[in-house]
């Protein structure tokens, strides 16, 4: 008998490893392919991505594999117009194709002749998967029986005119070309040819083999552009500031990882002008769009799983096509999926936390000494005892209160006078508490991720829930898949959907440990992310520490710190070493930029911030919600990014006024 | 390719040890055990050459020669230097180092009989930092690294092909996630990861162990073991996992990443050189001076090519 798979590995096909070329089936339209036009004219498009993002299927949905797909149920001619061919660079293999191993020039040409091979194996498999292709409204179409015109056989030398023919003779050509790079001078140059020529060639005669594929052209797609050497970077900026109507170029990179778009020539590629580009991580997080795809994304892996899924709303065949997305964005569905998925992975508000907080003796206790020390430092001790100042009636003004009284700005005699009037006439929408902005409004999230970070095996609840999933992981599905996968994993085991066999719905407890779980493994994983992952993991370890300090302050007069910003000309005065960690940062997603001026009147456009991913905020036990931030000089960066450990030490002290600081002497020695 | 002998060696020993013809060694002042290494290389080779393998310009140099690492300029190499025996400081010589001085002795139509010696440390140099959160950051052994190709071993890998990757551990985790990492699923479909165990000293296999529990934790990867001072066994290592690329089978490309000890590492730059030369996916650490601390024993491995 074949066993289930356990629920929980539904959500472990969460990398680009092994991607058919045929990605339909598992691809989620996004709901931005409605609002904007994507690939739709002939320009070249860069798509910016970073890790997880989910950048690769995207390219891989708009080349041959997914477009002819047999899963797809009706193909239209139109598709001949443009035909994707995807190329990956072997990097290694490409970066001995350099002028010092090859000569000068020699190199470029070389290049040009790899991808000019890449790209001519994937015309020849595009053309097999139309011969093949069973829903071309059209009808069928035997693409490779075109007779290959007489310029490309002459360009090639082509033992004959026919696709069998050009298949075999890129294969040699290859091999040609492999032994030549390892051996340029005991081997025979390779008879260059240029992608530009051989390519356009090749739609030229395709154009004329049937009437239905007169307007055919191809769209290149270069991933992973900024692992190119400059040289191979120039050639494909060349194809790009000259496009055809047989050809258009694209590239996809990391966010941040090239800036210059130079061409072989003094020109270089210029944004709007030659390019558009299509930022994946902008677009998948507008409105609520993030939320929406998660919980198909959800849904959808529960379906492959076999799992019960009673949302009528939700039906997964029409996630592939983007001819579906109307009915995927009325609010009635997008709303239904995710108050599906809601019910799964359910979550309190931060109310309701603290609420409970005060049912829990450690947390209580906490609170409870808080307010002590409150009082102690406002010289009230003997006024009232700190036992007496917590109240089921208004837990969260309870809760606050201890940060409140632990702040030399605000007379403690006021605050009490406040929160007693507040346990006689209860709450109100005027009071200092519950008003508007308020001191709950703006400390209950701080006050309790204080209290928790004290506690540190208790599971913080304030991680839990689907939507706090979405804002941990966003924009980033690889992580919240991690998510989903632990999640399930601590709940079910290794069950199957039929040993479950009711509905999923995970406890609070549990949706957290995960979350930290997660994070950890992330936190660790960011060793691995580059060239410098090393020092960027000593970056992201000193920043989350140092927010971690800012939360350990009782006062929490500036709460749920996560951010900085910096003053942009300050930032040039950064080291080189310093800049290239910061850059590297952002790279790879530990850090984020935000030109963030939304309600701030006195917004300042030479100033930016910087965050750091959010996936990490369990790890260091801080808020995921984006809302205080500090202001860093270059100099301070510069110790966190790339100066010793005392000298980072120093500055900790320095920036978090640690007077409030719980048990400062007891805590600074182990905090790196 | 025949292993003749790979021993624990006494300073006795060593003394009784034939002559070889060259001795190859690289970087002296590293730290104790290259001292050391380098001088009893010295006193057992008729000639002593420095070689340094600079893998941004793909130049091997030997004494005050060079050579670019191509098969060509690599046979000269050989031939330059003629040789019945050579030996082969392991200790202080990297594994692209290793893998072309055999490559280019691979040529020659009369292989020389070639020995290795290598230096165990007293102790890997640990970071300082009080709190090492992460596993795989415990030691602090080298100062950056750089994914350039050995010209010889980066065969071109192609859209058709998949790739079975093995790589040997040791303690710097993060170099095989970090390889994985950027592959991102465009060739590799298979990893089998080699610890060495038995290790040179007890606990030494938990460090790599520990250093990598997170690759465990999240790939599917195969484990394996072979001793960490045993070429023999991991050159058999990459054998068995050649031959069982058929047609048939998921993969068709064998990668080998030596990340692991050097004894390992001179098992793996054997294989590459006389066997079909299978990708190698290296990064060129760049040593630390005084990473370790030291002299704890010495092994002498010796092998004959033909």
């Amino acid at each position: 008998m074949i066993s289930m798979p356990a629920i929980a590995d539904a959500f472990l096909k969460n990398r680009a490893d092994n991607l058919p070329p045929d990605v339909f089936p598992e691809f989620i339209v996004p709901p931005f392919f409605q609002h904007i036009s994507i690939f739709k004219d002939s320009k070249s498009v860069r798509v910016l991505g970073g890790r997880g993002c989910g950048k690769t299927m995207f390219l891989r949905y708009f080349c041959h594999g997914s477009a002819f797909s047999i899963k797809r149920a009706e193909i239209r001619d139109d598709e001949f117009s443009h035909i994707g061919l995807y190329f990956r660079p072997d990097t290694g293999f490409c970066s001995l194709i350099a002028p010092g191993w090859l000569g000068e020039q020699t190199d470029g040409f070389a290049f040009s002749h790899y991808l000019t091979l890449n790209l001519l194996a994937e015309v020849c498999q595009a053309l097999r998967n139309i011969d093949e292709a069973v829903n071309l409204a059209g009808g069928p179409l035997r693409a490779c029986d075109v007779r290959l015109g007489g310029k490309l056989v002459k360009l090639l030398q082509l033992a004959e005119p026919t696709i069998d023919a050009l298949e075999v003779l890129v294969d040699e050509r290859l091999a040609e070309l492999d032994l030549w790079v390892r051996n340029p001078a005991r081997c025979e140059t390779p008879m260059f040819v240029h992608f530009t020529t051989i390519i356009t060639a090749l739609a030229e005669d395709l154009a004329k083999h049937s009437p239905r594929l007169k307007m055919l052209a191809f769209r290149v797609f270069v991933d992973e552009f900024e692992n190119l050497l400059p040289r191979h970077r120039e050639i494909v900026c060349d194809a790009i500031k000259h496009p055809s109507q047989r050809m258009a170029v694209h590239i996809a990179h990391k966010r941040e990882a090239v800036t210059d778009f130079k061409t072989s020539g003094q020109e270089r590629v210029v944004e709007m002008h030659d390019i558009r580009t299509i930022d994946i991580e902008t677009l998948i997080v507008r409105e609520n769009d993030f939320e929406v795809l998660a919980a198909e994304l959800f849904l959808f892996r529960l379906f492959q799983a076999d799992g019960a899924v009673s949302c009528a709303a939700f039906k997964p065949e029409l996630l592939h096509d983007t001819a579906h997305l109307p009915y995927r964005s009325t609010p009635a569905y997008r709303q239904a999926v995710v108050a599906y998925v809601k019910q799964i992975l359910p979550e309190l508000r931060a109310p309701e936390i603290a609420a409970l907080a005060l049912k829990d003796q450690s947390l209580r206790r906490r609170a409870i000494e808080m307010i002590k020390k409150g009082l102690e430092f406002q010289g009230l001790s003997d006024v009232v005892k700190a036992e007496n100042l917590i109240s089921e009636e208004v837990p969260e003004a309870s809760i606050v209160l201890g940060a409140v009284l632990n702040r030399r700005s605000q007379s403690g005699e006021e605050a009490l006078r406040i929160f007693q009037r507040l346990l006689s006439d209860g709450r109100s929408k005027s009071d200092a508490f519950y008003k508007t902005g308020g001191w709950v409004d703006n400390n209950l999230y701080g006050c309790l991720f204080h209290l928790y970070a004290g506690l540190p095996k208790r599971p913080n609840i304030l991680y839990s829930g689907f939507s706090r999933f979405c804002k941990i992981a966003a924009p980033n599905l690889r992580f919240f898949q991690e998510l989903c996968h632990s999640t399930l994993l601590l709940a079910y085991q290794r069950q199957s959907a039929d040993d479950i066999g009711e509905e999923l719905r995970v406890d609070l407890g549990i949706q957290a440990t995960a979350a930290l779980q997660v994070s950890d493994a992330m936190f660790e994983d960011v060793l691995q992310l580059g060239p410098y992952g090393d020092r960027l993991l000593d970056f992201a370890r000193r920043l989350g520490s140092l927010f971690e300090a800012y939360n350990r302050r009782r006062s929490q007069s500036e709460p749920e710190i996560n951010h900085f910003s910096i003053n942009r000309a300050d930032a040039f005065q950064l080291s080189a070493a310093a800049q290239t960690i910061l850059r590297e940062a952002k790279i790879w997603s530990v850090l984020w930029e935000s030109k963030d001026t939304k309600n701030k009147a006195d917004s300042d456009a030479s100033q930016y911030e910087l965050i750091l991913n959010t996936i990490y905020a369990p790890h260091f036990k801080i808020s995921y919600r984006k809302r205080r931030k500090i202001t860093l000089t270059a100099m301070q960066l510069d110790v966190i990014l790339i100066q010793s450990d005392s000298q980072f030490e120093t500055l900790v002290k320095q920036l978090v006024d640690s007077q409030d600081d719980e048990d400062t002497a007891k805590k600074s020695g182990s905090l790196f | 390719m025949r292993f003749i002998r790979q021993d624990l060696i006494t300073e006795q020993e060593l003394d009784q040890l034939p002559q070889m013809d060259i001795a190859f060694t690289g970087i002296e002042d590293l730290d104790d055990r290259s001292v050391h290494s380098v001088k009893r290389s010295r006193r057992l080779g008729e000639q002593c050459l420095r070689v340094h393998y600079d893998p941004k310009t793909c130049v091997i140099e030997v004494g005050d020669k060079q050579y670019r690492a191509n098969d060509g300029e690599l046979e000269d190499l050989s031939r330059d230097f003629k040789a019945a025996s050579i030996l082969i400081d392991a200790t202080t010589l990297d594994f692209a180092e290793i893998a072309l001085l055999l490559h280019a002795y691979s040529f020659c139509s009369k292989k020389p009989r070639i020995g290795f010696l290598y230096v165990e440390p007293v102790e890997y140099v640990r970071r300082t930092h009080e709190d090492a959160t992460v596993d795989g950051v415990a030691f602090d052994l080298s100062s950056g690294f750089a994914k350039y190709p050995i010209p010889p071993f980066v065969g071109m890998l192609g859209r058709k092909d998949s790739v079975h990757l093995i790589a040997f551990l040791g303690f710097e985790g993060g170099r095989l996630t970090r390889v994985l990492n950027e592959d991102d699923g465009q060739f590799v479909r298979r990893v089998t990861i080699v610890f060495g165990i038995p290790p040179f000293q007890a606990t030494w296999d938990l460090e790599a162990l520990m250093a990598n529990s997170r690759l465990m934790q999240t790939s599917e990867a195969a484990v394996k073991f072979c001793g960490a001072n045993n070429p023999k066994a991991a050159y058999e290592v990459l054998v068995r996992a050649h031959a069982s690329l058929t047609a048939a089978s998921e993969c068709n490309r064998l990668v080998v990443s030596p990340f692991g000890t050097k004894p390992m590492a001179i098992g793996a730059a054997l294989y590459c050189a006389t066997q079909k030369q299978p990708r190698v996916w290296f990064d060129h650490p760049q040593r630390k001076k005084g990473r370790t601390t030291g002299v704890h024993c010495v092994h002498w491995y010796e092998v004959d090519m033909s």
